[in-house]
């Protein structure tokens, strides 16, 4: 039981606390109308496919090194073999690729994985809807994003699977 | 006859609608202490329409009563919570001599039926036959039963200074000086009498009847819909009145200078002292079970005892 003193001063020092508050601006932001300036590597908008933009060729492969990583199990993607691409290399392709971004955590793990850098995380897409069906990515939504990142270069967040590899043999993690 | 009825219908109206605007006023004022904005969408200034908003919600939910419920009881819970809480302001004095129950023992037909909510609580935790909602309706029982006895004793202070048990008696004898500024006894008898109106009111440090992390949500667990609503309006009802009646009987009621009706000042303190009790509850943590009863029983009661003493003393000396 603590002292009689302790509880006197512990219950006014509380009120006290709480009546400074009350005059203290408030930190809502209201968020349609207002909106956070976000942090120069902030990933957490959309996620995006992309592709080579000069032939226009997709650059994911299918080789579901993402839907294996993926903590939540939200990917989703069918390997398909097709022709051979224009420079002859490559002949996999993903015919379905769905991120269900309700459950997304945004660990980055899919990109950290990707092995051409066809998954990527996008700055400012917003990800804000009022259904259910707007979280679902499919595919076409997905490469839609891609070009929505190759039009305007600040959506882009700074990791892709190359880059992060690459910083990590340099810092020798 | 046909005055009377208008009267309790427009303060029975009143009172409802001021009960309705509680919710939105804790809500601005609790975000206000933790540096939110609160209710703001609905209605343009300010949220002010949110309550009827939510009335409105609830009133369209569906409606449970579980399968292993008692009925009857079930359903009559809400309107024994709700009833007495309203039926209390039927005492309160409005202006000199205008009350919709004006009764020269007003003050008991008050207290008592302050204390009927609690038959209500218990009614919906019991036939809830849900363990939580009984484990929380035995805790308030527990601290509603033992809080009663010095809160009684400390309305007995205001009381004995007045000589009156009718409410507006009392009122009346504050016209030199409010019972909250007699020296001495008055402040602690409005101390006491705050700290067990928030047990009464199940309001935070001593809201232990829904602790969430032991007993989920409180005695209305298994209430939806209307129900809930219900619940959560006489709860507000009972805090309402407790602050009308603490405006009653420590800060003379009707009383103010003459520039506005007596009804406006009786409502003014009315909110300003539950803006108090708002900010005591938004700043303290909830206390144990065992210490809301050991500071009942060990130091409120024996303080509470002597204050009446003290108060006898006080009024037969004048």
């Amino acid at each position: 039981m603590p002292s009689t003193r302790a509880i006197v001063l512990g219950t006014l020092g509380a009120m006290g606390t709480t009546f400074r508050n009350a005059f203290r601006r408030a930190t809502t932001l209201r968020y349609p109308k207002e909106k956070r300036t976000l942090p120069a590597r902030w990933r957490g908008g959309s996620f995006a496919l992309t592709f080579d933009p000069a032939t226009g060729e997709e650059n994911c492969i299918g080789c579901r090194l993402c839907e294996y990583i993926c903590p939540s199990e939200i990917i989703a993607v069918t390997l398909r073999k097709g022709e051979a691409r224009q420079n002859g290399i490559g002949a996999t392709y993903a015919d379905v690729f769905t991120l269900d971004y309700q459950a997304c955590m945004q660990c980055e793990l899919c990109i950290q994985v990707c092995p051409t850098d066809a998954i990527v995380m996008t700055r400012a897409l917003a990800p804000a809807t009022t259904t259910r069906e707007g979280l679902f990515l499919s595919k076409e939504r997905l490469m839609d994003n891609g070009r929505k990142l190759l039009a305007e270069s600040e959506l882009a967040s700074e990791a892709t699977g190359t880059k992060l590899r690459e910083w990590t043999k340099a810092e020798g993690v | 006859m046909i005055g009377a009825l208008i009267l309790s219908a427009l303060v029975l109206f009143v009172a409802m609608t001021v009960v309705a605007y509680m919710t939105w006023l804790e809500r601005k004022v609790a975000a206000r202490f933790q540096n939110r904005v609160g209710p703001y969408q609905v209605g343009i200034p300010h949220g002010w329409l949110q309550p009827l908003a939510d009335i409105m919600k609830l009133i369209v939910k569906e409606d449970i009563t579980p399968r292993a419920a008692d009925r009857i009881l079930f359903n009559l819970g809400p309107v024994l919570v709700v009833v007495p809480a309203l039926l209390g302001f039927a005492f309160i004095p409005l202006a000199p001599g205008l009350a919709v129950a004006d009764h020269a023992y007003s003050f008991l037909f008050f207290l008592a039926l302050a204390s009927l909510t609690l038959l209500g609580v218990f009614a919906a935790g019991w036939s809830s036959n849900n363990k939580y909602a009984l484990l929380s309706a035995l805790r308030m029982v527990a601290l509603v039963a033992s809080y009663e006895i010095p809160m009684i004793l400390a309305l007995l202070v205001p009381a004995t200074l007045a000589g009156s048990l009718s409410l507006s008696g009392i009122v009346e004898a504050q016209r030199g000086l409010w019972f909250c500024l007699v020296p001495g006894v008055g402040q602690v008898a409005l101390l006491l009498f705050l700290i067990c109106a928030l047990a009464e009111g199940n309001k935070s440090p001593l809201d232990l009847l829904e602790a969430e992390s032991e007993l989920i949500a409180a005695y209305n667990v298994e209430y939806s819909g209307i129900k809930f609503a219900l619940f959560y309006a006489g709860e507000y009802a009972h805090t309402l009145a407790m602050c009308a009646l603490a405006a009653t009987v420590f800060f003379g009621g009707y009383l103010g200078p003459s520039f506005l009706p007596g009804f406006v000042w009786l409502f003014g303190k009315s909110v300003v002292l539950f803006v108090g009790v708002l900010w005591i509850r938004w700043s303290l943590m909830r206390v144990r079970i065992d210490q809301a009863l050991r500071l009942n029983w060990v130091v409120l009661l024996p303080v509470a005892l002597l204050n009446v003493f003290i108060a006898a003393f006080w009024a037969s000396g004048r």
